[in-house]
């Protein structure tokens, strides 16, 4: 998938050659769209060619909630709608309103897929993650979550991701507006990103910060979970195999506004 | 005759009836939630003990649980809340885990009133708590002796967990060794006044 285009210019997003889409790709063109709408800028959506993509795209409900001004190019199939309720959260705008329902929806796809104490951890672990999104990622444009429960049947292990896209400040800012932060040690979004990953830090002032720690302690004994965070133009990835925390951070040379949160928890079979 | 305020005994706060949700997530919905809580007991202020109970509620978010039970027990270390003593009741292994793990990141324990054990910073606290409900009501010399430990530590223990709501301290009417001593008790929860 191709993107031009920052702010305040046309956006075009060329998913023609897209062979596949995951809740982070959906969010992320959903958000790319409502913030470029916001700057008044066109938006230019190719389809993917293949079907199934796009009929994902379309089933998950991306079509529905880009922008309005969203100029869409491309065929959309026809479409029968299962019941996937136990499997799917469709493309829902993250706001005070909606994030009660979006958490209820959660929890019925992790109650129908993992054991009683289980389930709920890694919903309270998602939980942080659609918190920080609403408290700290708010903006005209908004914010954007999709969830998939994947089987195991094409991907080994059954597995859960959700990804929550806001279009807010941005971590970077976010944290040099605390107190108690040193803003002369963080100076860069990938620092940032590093930072926010740590227990503790936080851009208001009191004592908190834990929300993206606790996304892993929670899904501890589950198995692998993986986070990949973009805000700014900092990229950070923190995988987790029981106990063991690897972080890697870089920066980009392509800027998002806002912050891109995706987590992936894999469950032993 | 100025009118006397009748002491409320035991106060219980039922979350799920403020908050009627199984799953308690979002710290601004929890802050509301503790500032209920604190307005009320201060209508109903002075409270010898208050009992939060958790029944029906089968897990909450680390955030949820500091913003309504991190920061009340914050402020209860600084004297702030209208109650001498704080209770935990209707936990399951979820919601105490929350719980747990929001006082250890703040240094500060809580009675769980169903297990009869401290959550939270509890190190040096958990065998000093259980003697204490051994005893019922005791003297820091009490304690002390029991455990054999000194003075000073034992008046350092009972103070912290005095502080974390676990005990009642009183001024002690005779001093057994003079200057200024208390007497504490282990609180009973009873049936109850209703929070509302």
């Amino acid at each position: 998938m191709r993107t031009t285009g920052v702010e305040e210019e046309p956006l075009v997003i060329d998913g023609r050659n897209l062979k596949f889409g995951g809740p982070l790709e959906l969010t992320a063109i959903t958000a790319l769209t409502h913030v470029h709408a916001a700057a008044d800028t066109p938006v230019m959506l190719y389809l993917p060619d293949r079907e199934e993509v796009t009929s994902y795209a379309q089933r998950m409900d991306m079509l529905e909630h880009v922008a309005p001004e969203t100029k869409i190019q491309g065929w959309t199939p026809f479409e029968i709608r299962n019941d996937c309720s136990t499997r799917l959260l469709e493309v829902s705008p993250l706001n005070l309103t909606t994030r009660q329902p979006v958490i209820d929806r959660l929890r019925i796809i992790a109650q129908a897929n993992l054991r009683p104490p289980l389930a709920d951890r890694v919903v309270t672990g998602i939980t942080e993650l659609v918190d920080n999104a609403v408290t700290h990622g708010h903006s005209e444009a908004g914010a954007f979550i999709a969830a998939q429960l994947y089987t195991g049947r094409t991907t080994r292990h059954p597995r859960l991701e959700v990804a929550v896209c806001d279009t807010g400040i941005g971590v970077l800012e976010h944290l040099r507006q605390g107190p108690r932060t040193d803003r002369t040690r963080v100076t860069t979004c990938a620092e940032a990103l590093r930072r926010a990953l740590r227990r503790g830090e936080t851009g208001t002032d009191e004592i908190r910060g834990h929300g993206l720690s606790d996304v892993f302690d929670r899904t501890e004994e589950l198995g692998i979970a993986r986070i990949v965070l973009r805000s700014g133009n900092g990229l950070a990835r923190i995988a987790r195999r029981g106990p063991v925390r690897r972080l890697r951070r870089r920066t980009t040379t392509c800027s998002v506004s806002g912050t891109w949160a995706w987590a992936r928890v894999t469950f032993p079979r | 005759m100025k009118p006397t305020k009748k002491i409320a005994s035991t106060v219980t706060f039922i979350v799920y009836d403020v908050d009627p949700r199984s799953f308690l997530a979002f710290r601004d919905v929890a802050a509301r939630i503790r500032k209920r809580l604190e307005d009320e007991l201060k209508n109903l202020a002075p409270v010898d003990t208050l009992v939060i109970d958790f029944q029906h509620v089968e897990a909450m978010s680390n955030s949820y649980a500091d913003e309504l039970i991190g920061k009340l027990y914050v402020a209860l270390a600084a004297g702030d809340v209208a109650a001498s003593t704080v209770s935990l009741t209707g936990l399951n292994d979820e919601t105490r885990d929350a719980i747990s793990v929001c006082l250890e990141r703040r240094k500060l324990a809580a009675v769980d009133a169903d297990q009869g054990i401290l959550l939270g910073q509890v190190v040096a606290l958990e065998d000093t708590y259980a003697r204490a409900l051994q005893l019922g009501e005791f003297r820091a010399s009490d304690i002390a002796e029991a455990m054999e430990i000194s003075l000073t530590n034992a008046n350092n223990r009972l103070k912290r967990l005095a502080e974390a709501g676990a005990l009642h301290r009183e001024r002690a009417s005779s001093p057994e060794h003079g200057g200024k001593e208390f007497t504490y008790r282990v609180p009973q929860l009873e049936a109850t006044t209703p929070s509302r």
